[in-house]
């Protein structure tokens, strides 16, 4: 278990008031801190967007990378060593938009970490336009007369791919949010998270008033998250975002199959006196 | 293995030296393909134009190729399938028909083996001892069957002793064993470049298939057991670049390899990793551009593309080796370099170093020490990742460690890696990371001048154009002709003193390059204010041949000595 504090940096986050940020913020360090891990053996990737700035204020192994480029880094990450939990902070332009071929690459390989996307329908650092999950004819500066584009649905498309571990949140949930951040760490194989979020600042539709009418728990209904098919009816719902584990099953993780962590992690490996000899002679 | 390089490796296994060159059409089967081998008893580094031996399998080749047949060029075609009549090659000599199809029914092996038959058949008519050539085909068709390998045996002798009766009086080469020759390895640019890495402690290797660098992908992915090593084939260069820079965060080494059009999405990663101070490896072997350009095709025309890529200002090291050897060294080298200057570090190769084979004795790796640099397992009180350092480098831990804590931030960032936008502290951290050239810089190596010290014309050039260029001082040497050679392999941050020393001190200067606008040519300029008027370039997909350099130089020194 990790002290609670020790994850504090001691820098204060600068989130507009009433952001969906600080629920999710706040959700991340209470899973960590409830989980039976080392605080070192923590790494974190986050991508670019208001949530990016979540790196200044947990204190763990981490990199901020570029926008739409979290899932691959941690991959990496994970795959030189595979004793690290490696969890994935990113945004909905960043998983849905710049870097949808990550996401499905990522569900299709079923890499061993857990992606957690902030959700909130909008790009705010950028200061409000259409993201890949607004709803068609959301008006904002880059759509003043409504977005033309149907919204992306991340669970139906993470199900379809394969994907293992599939949820949703809400960050004004946290208690929900904390239960599914540890299910998903627990859970070996590739874990999306989606979290439903609100921009106090950017989005006025979306509020966390709609959010509350919008969704409905899925602990209050009896589902089985290992049946694909109802699973499959819950995240094309027209009519509630539900939220919990909506898919999980188990299948071995990326790693688990690389030829080469058959053994210790490739970062424990002794590179002195590496004997090429029997490479050599393929080319005699 | 296909039979041309069953023949690179005949010619290596009785001592000769051998050097291979590949032309090949952007398709999976058919169109023009020619392999072509030189061998010779002294060392080779280049195809050069006209051919001894010509194997056409199909009638075409004997036109296509019909400038590069001499007079007395040994014809080898199939009896049925080829006519020399009908070709531009009809008033040339000697013709050696084999019944190719014939040979092989009677074996009652497949069509393809004609191509062994043929090769078999030139050995044959050379005096080859057949049974180090058995051993060949028993090599090559390691993990198959025994009755593939008897077959190919079966059907080798009969094309062996078919053209021995028929055509060794014709044949005025001997390819006999040379006795007390070295064993020598037969490989391309790309798998010295994969075995360096192999030997400096690769553990993670990304890529996206991408001619002509993919067979670095594939030696590296059947070596991924033997040697413990991490091969991931991602979704996109994006990827391969962000997965390589997580490796190495994590405490690998780490590489990953393109060409022209991956490396161009890679620009991005680039970039994280000289803000991050991440050490990673990027190969970028080219092909003919624009666009697609020229997929299978030899060019250097990604220079200075490979040099700036990446936005914003950081280090970035170059290296360009022009030989399998030095793909070999400079492979180590850039491993221990992007660990110790924490920064990518690029080797640019392109498709004729890359894909041709050459013979080389086993490197030498006396003296090559993995040396990660400023590395922490264990993590000192107080520790700050990005700590301000005299030399620019600050000592790093990896995730794991206790008390190592770090973020590696794409933000602009404090000591310990926390987003920060302040005067003062963009101005330290900007000089601290590009402190690291002055240190990079201190301990250049010195660059290669290749020939006498004191010559009548200076050839300058950089990576593949080496072989070339060597071959034909060779050729100039001999007719008294005072030629050296200025090779940069230390492209960036670029030794400008260096340069400009040898330069001043050149009688005259002759650039060769791979490109049409002399690219090099033009860094030198902006580097040490010398333009190199001379130029031999060229950017056709084709490689240099030794004839071509040495035509230009005879060109400007007049008639010799």
């Amino acid at each position: 278990m990790i002290p609670k504090e020790a994850l504090e940096t001691g820098l204060k986050p600068t989130w507009c008031p009433g952001c969906g940020d600080y629920g999710i913020w706040l959700a991340v360090k209470q899973a960590l801190a409830q989980l039976d891990i080392k605080h070192e053996d923590i790494f974190i990737t986050y991508g670019i967007g208001c949530h990016g700035h979540m790196c200044n204020h947990v204190k763990a192994y981490g990199l901020e990378g570029l926008h739409g480029r979290p899932i691959p880094v941690a991959e990496g990450v994970k795959l030189a060593n595979r004793k690290l939990k490696v969890i994935v902070i990113a945004g909905d332009g960043d998983t849905y938009g710049e870097g949808l071929n990550h996401f499905l690459m990522g569900i299709r390989g079923n890499h061993d970490i857990t992606l957690i996307v902030h959700d909130n329908q909008i790009y705010g650092l950028t200061t409000g336009q259409a993201s890949p999950t607004s709803a068609k004819g959301t008006k904002s500066k880059s759509t003043p007369t409504g977005s033309i584009e149907v919204p992306v649905n991340p669970i139906a498309l993470a199900i379809a791919q394969g994907g293992s571990f599939v949820a949703r949140g809400f960050s004004a949930d946290p208690q929900q949010l904390i239960g599914l951040i540890k299910a998903g760490v627990a859970h070996k194989g590739f874990s999306v998270i989606d979290v439903l979020q609100n921009c106090a600042t950017f989005n006025k539709v979306n509020t966390v008033t709609w959010y509350k009418e919008h969704t409905s728990r899925l602990e209050e209904k009896k589902h089985d998250p290992h049946d694909k098919i109802k699973a499959m009816r819950l995240a094309l719902d027209p009519n509630h975002l539900w939220t919990g584990i909506i898919y999980q099953d188990a299948r071995e993780a990326y790693d688990e199959d690389v030829p080469a962590e058959r053994g210790e992690p490739i970062i424990d490996h002794d590179l002195k006196n590496i004997d090429i000899s029997e490479s050599v002679k393929q080319f005699m | 293995m296909n039979t041309g390089l069953m023949f690179s490796k005949a010619c290596a296994r009785i001592g000769l030296h051998v050097f291979d060159y590949i032309e090949y059409p952007s398709l999976v089967r058919g169109g023009h393909n020619t392999y072509q081998v030189r061998a010779e008893d002294e060392e080779v580094r280049s195809q050069i134009r006209m051919v001894d031996i010509l194997i056409a399998l199909e009638e075409p080749t004997l036109t296509i190729h019909a400038n590069e047949i001499k007079d007395d060029t040994l014809l080898v075609y199939d009896v049925k399938n080829v006519d020399p009549g009908k070709t531009r090659a009809a008033n040339k000599r000697i013709r050696c028909p084999m019944p190719l199809k014939e040979l092989v029914a009677e074996v009652g092996g497949p069509e393809i083996m004609q191509n062994t038959v043929a090769l078999a058949g030139v050995l044959g008519m050379c005096d080859y001892p057949f049974e180090v050539f058995e051993d060949i085909i028993r090599d090559s068709f390691e993990g198959k069957q025994g009755k593939v390998v008897k077959e190919n045996i079966a059907v080798a002798k009969k094309g062996y002793d078919y053209a021995k009766e028929h055509y060794s009086h014709h044949s005025h080469y001997r390819l006999t064993p040379i006795k007390g020759a070295p064993q020598r390895m037969v490989l391309t640019g790309n798998e010295a470049t994969a075995l360096g890495a192999v030997k400096a402690g690769l553990k993670f290797y990304a890529a996206y298939p991408m001619t002509p660098s993919s067979t670095i992908l594939h030696t590296l992915a059947g070596w991924q057991e033997r040697h413990g090593i991490v091969v991931k084939q991602a979704e996109d260069e994006i990827s391969v670049i962000n997965m390589t820079i997580g490796a190495a965060t994590a405490g690998t080494r780490a590489m990953c390899g393109t060409s022209g059009g991956g490396y161009a999405l890679m620009s991005e990663g680039l970039s994280l990793a000289g803000i991050t101070e991440t050490g990673i490896v990027v190969v970028e072997v080219q092909r003919g551009g624009p666009g697609t350009g020229l997929p299978t095709w030899t060019e250097q025309a990604d220079l200075r593309f490979v040099m700036h890529a990446g936005h914003g200002e950081f280090l970035k090291i170059v290296l360009a080796p022009g030989d399998v050897g030095e793909a070999f060294r400079l492979t180590m080298d850039a491993l221990n370099l992007a660990e110790r200057f924490q920064t990518p570090v690029v080797i640019i190769s392109d498709k004729y170093l890359g894909e041709s084979h050459k013979s080389a004795e086993p490197f030498d790796t006396t003296g090559y020490k993995v040396d990660r640099g400023k590395l922490l397992r264990q993590a000192p009180p107080n520790y700050l990742r990005y700590a301000d350092s005299p030399d620019g480098i600050s000592p790093r831990t990896i995730p794991g460690v206790k008390d190592g804590i770090f973020l590696a931030n794409s933000d602009e960032h404090d000591d310990m890696g926390f987003s920060n936008e302040e005067i003062v502290l963009r101005n330290r951290m900007m000089a601290k990371r590009m402190r690291k050239t002055q240190t990079y810089l201190a301990e250049l190596p010195q660059q290669q001048v290749h020939g006498p010290e004191e010559a009548d014309l200076t050839i300058i050039s950089w990576g593949s154009t080496k072989g070339p260029i060597l071959d034909a001082m060779k050729w100039l040497a001999k007719e008294g002709f005072q030629v050296n050679f200025l090779q940069i392999t230390h492209i960036q941050p670029f030794p400008v003193e260096q340069v400009a020393e040898v330069l001043s001190k050149a009688k005259q200067t002759l650039l060769v390059e791979n490109n049409y606008t002399g690219q090099m040519g033009g860094v030198i300029r902006e580097a040490t204010g010398i333009e190199l008027k001379e130029r031999l370039l060229k950017s056709d997909g084709r490689p240099f041949y030794p004839e071509e350099v040495y035509d230009k130089v005879r060109a400007i020194l007049g008639g010799g000595q």
